[in-house]
């Protein structure tokens, strides 16, 4: 059974913009893969995968502005397969 | 017999033009990145992001702020059998460089009969709308459509970015591609949608000198490029909703110019709006206007109109810059005046 799980933005990061997901719902996506790109006033920064799995919640939309900690989205976690 | 399953991811306009770029690059050797800040900082509109740490300084290089030194080198460069692409960061720094354009990489390729050919892009940040005042808001398409020896395209939406920023890289001839800042998606601009679409993965190229009916219509033909292309497709949008259906063209090429795409729409729709964010005076209002005047005259049932910006430079005060850069309530309300005549 696959179960949900969030996605948070990475704590270091101050105010950030979404600048592009590059993943759609119900795309998979793999660990380490990136997920989206966000910008603060000083850096572009993207955003990896913490788990492969299925995007099924953008919780935080492109031009929308997210801070460190911030659910940003929700996925499926895939079965891993080691 | 296979079939090809066409593969499509949505990018914004600046991951549209680095993805061309890198494929081009893995493709062909001979091709290679210099400006102002396009190394590590991965160009100021986003035009070379993660393109140094794949390619290398050999290859994606940062210049000194001296516009005539480096797209001077790249015109050697060409001669001797690479291919250039070079980032004017504003285009409103050509005046640094017109010697360069005008008279060497606009000419050379004539006046050796063709023994020479300068196979550059020139990559260039065009227009306002965000408050960057007079030096750096202008586009200044129709100078660089005025001289004869270059080939000048401003795409407006991600997959045209990619196409034709690939098909103007493997051209032989010199071309200008200009980039609308608010078009790249970056986070730091206004977010618009039209700055993020569909593109397709794998590399593939589209005419330099074709427009593109973005909107079909009968009523009207409306003329845009880049950010008025987008406010034209606004525009349409609201008046339909009072029964006016109008057409509206991406021109995509400042030169050559799409005679054919205009005339034939303006053979339906009997009625044309040009508009330009770009000045008034000289400008591509005034060339469209000109060649459907000549050659489509019989087809007009309404004098055409022109939008553009007046002849004023571009005022930093937001309030100011609104009001001179034309946007959909301007095409509306013309609109709605000329359907009447």
């Amino acid at each position: 059974m696959s179960q949900l799980k969030e996605i948070i933005l990475p704590k270091e990061l101050e105010e950030s913009i979404v600048v592009l997901w590059y993943k759609e719902l119900g795309e998979f996506f793999e660990e380490e893969e990136t997920l989206v790109e966000v910008q603060t006033e000083k850096v572009t920064f993207e955003v990896p995968a913490p788990f492969s799995g299925v995007l099924s919640e953008i919780k935080v939309k492109r031009g929308e502005t997210a801070t460190g900690g911030e659910i940003i989205a929700t996925a499926q976690i895939a079965k891993t397969t080691v | 017999m296979e079939t090809i399953k066409e593969k499509r991811k949505k990018l914004t306009g600046s991951k549209a033009m680095i993805q061309a770029l890198d494929q081009e690059m893995s493709r062909d050797e001979n091709i290679f990145v210099m400006g102002e800040d396009v190394g590590k900082y991965g160009g100021i509109f986003g035009s070379t992001t993660g393109l140094y740490d794949k390619f290398g300084s050999d290859r994606i290089m940062d210049t000194p702020i001296s516009e005539t030194g480096f797209i001077g080198a790249a015109v050697g460069a060409a001669a001797e059998g690479l291919r250039p692409v070079v980032e004017l960061m504003f285009v409103d720094f050509h005046g640094v460089v017109m010697d360069q354009i005008y008279n060497h990489i606009a000419k050379i390729p004539y006046m050796s009969g063709g023994n020479i050919k300068l196979p550059i892009v020139i990559l260039t940040a065009v227009g306002g709308g965000y408050s960057d005042a007079a030096q750096h808001s202008q586009t200044l398409y129709a100078s660089f459509g005025h001289l004869p020896g270059l080939k000048v395209v401003a795409p407006t939406f991600p997959n045209d970015i990619k196409g034709m920023l690939i098909a103007a890289i493997r051209d032989d001839n010199p071309v200008i591609f200009m980039f609308h800042k608010t078009l790249q998606g970056l986070g730091w601009m206004d977010q618009i949608d039209a700055s993020l679409g569909p593109v397709l993965e794998e590399a593939y190229t589209i005419p330099l000198d074709k427009a593109k009916i973005v909107r079909e219509g009968k009523d009207v033909t409306i003329v845009g490029v880049q950010m008025m292309t987008v406010q034209a497709l606004k525009a349409a949008e609201k008046l339909a909703e009072q029964g006016i259906d109008a057409e509206v063209i991406d021109l995509r090429s400042i030169k050559p110019i799409d005679k054919e795409t205009i005339l034939k729409s303006v053979e339906k729709t009997n009625r044309l709006v040009v508009v330009d964010e770009d000045y008034y005076s000289y400008g591509i209002t005034a060339e469209i206007s000109a060649i459907v005047a000549s050659e489509g005259f019989k087809d007009l049932k309404a004098p055409i109109v022109r939008l553009a910006i007046p002849d004023i430079p571009i005022p930093y005060s937001r309030v100011l810059e609104k009001y001179v850069i034309p946007d959909s309530k301007n095409i509306i309300d013309s609109v709605k005046k000329l359907v009447k005549l």
